[in-house]
């Protein structure tokens, strides 16, 4: 009788009952080629032990050891939301982000409502956020850098996709920090935090960026953040791809 | 909760090294690999109420990091970056010893499955998953695990065979 490579492979991986065992042992014993086989795939399983055995013992770099240690802190202490989820750039973190998002949202809102910082940067259109007043007018026309106004652009950068999208920051009691990418003529926020919150545990910087905005950023920028000279170039002809 | 969270915390650093393997078979580069380390770390900090603590804390991190995979590979395709297997080449090199070259010749050949093979032989064959366990973390029932397997396997003998046959 012929007996199938996954019955020998089950075998091998101790996955067999009994019974079964019992069954590929004595066809081992009545055929030289059925126990060749089974020591086939044995070595091969020793192989690829082997090989991968050596990593266990590399030691552990320490972004790992402190990511380990670090608190749950993406969703705990920076407030990030994600507007909605992008359906062409989807980040690699969308499912936490989306997560966080469920978390934050009522968070975020309240902050948004208490402050009624909505109506001054942001309006709701399908769904999405899209800047407005002061901060579609920062986005369009402000050079990152500059300092002592209502909106402070971190940085520009293009995506995989040929998109622009700039990092801000709003000033204000409650910081917001976010993120806008151009998309038909208008700048749409797929990402919003509330940074500087002084009822958290610690209080956070509010001109830096969160960690999970920072991360994102690295995941879907292509190349480098624009130069000087590039996103001047940039401003002038509109943002347009 | 918190005491939860310090458990598997605590388990967590005693498996890093075999997280870090399986990503390393997955993502193949190091570097890439620990990123995706990182990111199932964070993740699991964050969503550590969604553990069983019955379950096993290894089984359900490689799953995290199999998905956090996914969607990396899904990424790439999107922005329509490749990567590519010849890169390996640069990590192989060429001056090394006679076990060294057995070593990376196994990692390359395993390099070169197709992603679901690579991730059924790497838990079953490398992690020590049974059947059962490794079909959940890939989230397919156990006949779609094992004729991967199998298929990994054959392949993975054609790559090797060489070896394989002289070892014995």
């Amino acid at each position: 009788m012929t007996i199938p490579d996954e019955l020998l492979m089950a075998y091998v991986d101790g996955e067999l009952d009994a019974p079964q065992r019992a069954e590929v042992e004595r066809a081992m014993a009545a055929d030289p080629q059925v126990a060749l086989r089974v020591q086939r795939q044995q070595a091969l399983r020793r192989q690829l032990q082997g090989a991968f055995e050596p990593m266990l013992s590399e030691p552990v770099p320490e972004r790992l050891l402190a990511a380990l240690r670090a608190p749950a802190k993406p969703v705990t202490n920076d407030n990030v939301t994600q507007i909605k989820p992008r359906t062409h750039i989807t980040s690699s973190l969308s499912q936490w982000m989306a997560l966080a998002a469920s978390l934050v949202a009522g968070v975020l809102i309240t902050l948004l409502a208490t402050h009624s910082t909505r109506d001054d940067w942001m309006t709701t259109h399908n769904g999405s956020l899209i800047a407005r007043g002061a901060l579609a007018s920062a986005l369009a026309s402000q050079p990152s850098g500059v300092i002592n106004a209502p909106v402070q652009l971190k940085f520009s950068f293009k995506t995989h996709t040929g998109e622009y999208c700039r990092s801000f920051v709003i000033r204000q009691q409650h910081a917001l920090a976010g993120l806008a990418c151009r998309e038909g003529g208008e700048w749409r926020v797929p990402m919003l935090a509330a940074v500087g919150n002084e009822t958290g545990q610690y209080r956070q910087a509010a001109s830096e960026l969160p960690s999970a905005i920072a991360q994102w950023i690295d995941s879907e920028r292509a190349g480098d953040v624009l130069t000087t000279e590039e996103e001047h170039a940039a401003l002038r002809a509109g943002w347009g791809r | 909760m918190s005491e939860l969270l310090e458990i598997i915390r605590e388990q967590l650093g005693e498996l890093l090294p075999r997280l870090r393997r399986f990503a390393r078979a997955l993502a193949r580069h190091e570097a890439d690999a620990d990123d995706l380390v990182q990111l199932a770390l964070e993740r699991a900090l964050t969503r550590a109420a969604q553990w069983d603590p019955q379950s096993r804390l290894d089984s359900w991190m490689f799953s995290i990091i199999r998905n956090a995979w996914i969607d990396e590979i899904r990424a790439r395709r999107r922005r329509g970056s490749q990567v590519d297997v010849d890169e390996l080449a640069e990590v192989v090199g060429t001056d090394v010893t006679g076990e060294q070259i057995d070593v990376m010749s196994v990692q390359t050949a395993m390099a070169r499955l197709p992603e679901e093979q690579r991730t059924a032989v790497s838990l079953v064959l490398i992690e020590g998953l049974s059947y059962k366990e490794a079909a959940a973390v890939m989230s397919v029932p156990i006949g779609t695990l094992t004729s991967r397997l199998a298929r990994g396997r054959e392949a993975l003998q054609a790559m090797l065979s060489p070896a394989t046959d002289t070892e014995r």
